[in-house]
């Protein structure tokens, strides 16, 4: 059975000039990144332009690249710095976009899209969501860097640029305070 | 306690397909709208380059068989190039260097000589060439040369060669100087002070057998023919010598198998009848 081409690998290639690598490798990253970035800022306006910039810094930082790291370690930590640095241009914190940033009529809208049985679980799952916009912003993404990207407790602490502990500590309050609010609610 | 408990926890949900993971991918499915495909992919093309689509993926596909058969072809042109270096060195090999194409026997010395340093020769040529293919040393001399103008060049280096020689003979004869016992002797010598090229005097060399290189009863015979030769055979057996006369005999028919025997017995003695004493002779 063939193994599949690792991300450094198709990102080596789309270096030396293949276009069609770089668009396996948009295709295996463009959700969770895109998830990752509206996580981050909420407003999918914002999360629209950034995952847009992001993706135009890694084509120009193509000649560069060299496989130090995951691919996916070296994409989200270019994701981090670039949001972080946007907000800061911006003045505003990332913690004053959460407040009623996910549209409650978007919430609604989504419900009334979905059959009588999937109600129920699809309100459970905009609890979920909810719950993860009203975590500390270092919490909710090291929530969503685990479940995006699959990283683990030091990957996490290297595209935030913390020490491990700080990320083992942030992700386990989010995953506790989830938790807690899912059986609150039930 | 309540950090173990947590730690216990968190250890769980990184391990994967927690409740939790599950509800969250169920509810977090939001992805970049298709104008910011279109955009993003279109910027990447364009940052590779224009023909970025296709050379790649056709070199991608092509590559390695491409480089696979370049691999094979050169080295095809080498082992085709070699074959016709070697078969130029030994066709064209040094004029001075060829030998006498005179009958030798098996076993004679100056044969022996040859042969040793024909294949010393070889070796050597096979060495410089870097080549460690045993096969191809041993299938290379061995082959009869090809019917071609190699070979028409080759007969024509040996014929000159015996010009050569026999003009030498004369001018040593008219100067009074006495010829070379034996002229493989002399080519032997030769050979032993110049490089040879001695496979294609082996290859046109037929292995024939003379009465000249054969001793006789009495010593080594030179310079007779086979009615010479059977003459002395009767002057032997006249004269009583009967073990040296068969003997002598035996050799002549060694070296003159096909020689009828009804014209052998003409030219005996009425007395020899030589089926009495060698085996398989049959006077009819």
């Amino acid at each position: 059975m063939e193994q599949p081409v690792s991300d450094e690998d198709l990102m080596l290639r789309y270096r030396q000039g293949d276009a069609a690598a770089f668009a396996d490798l948009y295709e295996r990253h463009k959700g969770g990144l895109y998830r990752y970035i509206l996580r981050k800022c909420i407003n999918h306006a914002h999360a629209d332009e950034l995952f847009q910039d992001v993706w135009v810094k890694l084509i120009a930082a193509k000649d560069r690249y060299e496989v130090r790291a995951r691919f996916t370690t070296w994409l989200y930590r270019m994701a981090h710095n670039h949001c972080v640095d946007y907000y800061r241009r911006q003045s505003t914190t990332i913690g004053n976009l959460q407040a009623g940033a996910i549209a409650a009529d978007e919430l609604a809208a989504r419900q009334s899209d979905q059959p009588e049985d999937g109600v129920e679980r699809q309100q459970q799952a905009d609890r979920l969501l909810q719950l993860l916009d009203g975590l500390p912003d270092e919490q909710r993404e090291a929530f969503v860097l685990h479940e995006e990207a699959g990283m683990g407790v030091a990957e996490i602490a290297e595209v935030t640029g913390v020490n491990p502990e700080t990320a083992k500590s942030r992700l386990r309050y989010a995953v506790r305070k989830l938790r807690q609010g899912l059986q609150s609610d039930g | 306690m309540v950090d173990d408990k947590d730690d216990q926890a968190l250890n769980e949900y990184l391990q994967g397909d927690s409740n939790l993971s599950r509800q969250y991918h169920a509810a977090s499915k939001d992805t970049p709208p298709k104008h910011l495909d279109d955009a993003i992919l279109a910027a990447a093309r364009k940052s590779a380059g224009p023909h970025s689509r296709l050379l790649p993926s056709f070199m991608q596909q092509w590559g390695r068989p491409l480089k696979f058969a370049a691999v094979v072809v050169i080295c095809v042109s080498l082992v085709i190039a070699i074959y016709d270096d070697e078969g130029h060195l030994l066709l064209t090999g040094p004029e001075k260097s060829l030998p006498d194409t005179t009958p030798l026997q098996p076993g004679d010395k100056s044969d022996q000589t040859l042969s040793s340093q024909a294949g010393e020769f070889i070796e050597q040529s096979n060495k410089d060439r870097g080549s460690t293919s045993e096969g191809q040393a041993a299938v290379v001399p061995s082959e009869p040369p090809p019917v071609d103008d190699s070979e028409k060049t080759a007969g024509k280096m040996i014929w000159e060669k015996k010009k050569q020689t026999d003009t030498r003979d004369a001018l040593q004869k008219e100067q009074g100087v006495p010829p070379a016992k034996n002229r493989i002797e002399e080519e032997s010598l030769d050979l032993m002070q110049e490089k040879p090229a001695p496979v294609l005097k082996r290859e046109l060399s037929t292995p024939m057998i003379t009465e000249q290189d054969v001793p006789s009863a009495s010593g080594l015979v030179t310079g007779r023919n086979d009615s010479e030769w059977l003459t002395e055979i009767s002057r032997l057996w006249q004269s009583g010598n009967t073990d040296q006369a068969v003997a002598s005999l035996e050799k002549f028919l060694q070296v003159y198998p096909d020689y009828p025997h009804d014209e052998l017995l003409k030219q005996l003695p009425e007395d020899f009848n030589p089926a009495e004493y060698i085996e398989g002779f049959d006077p009819d």
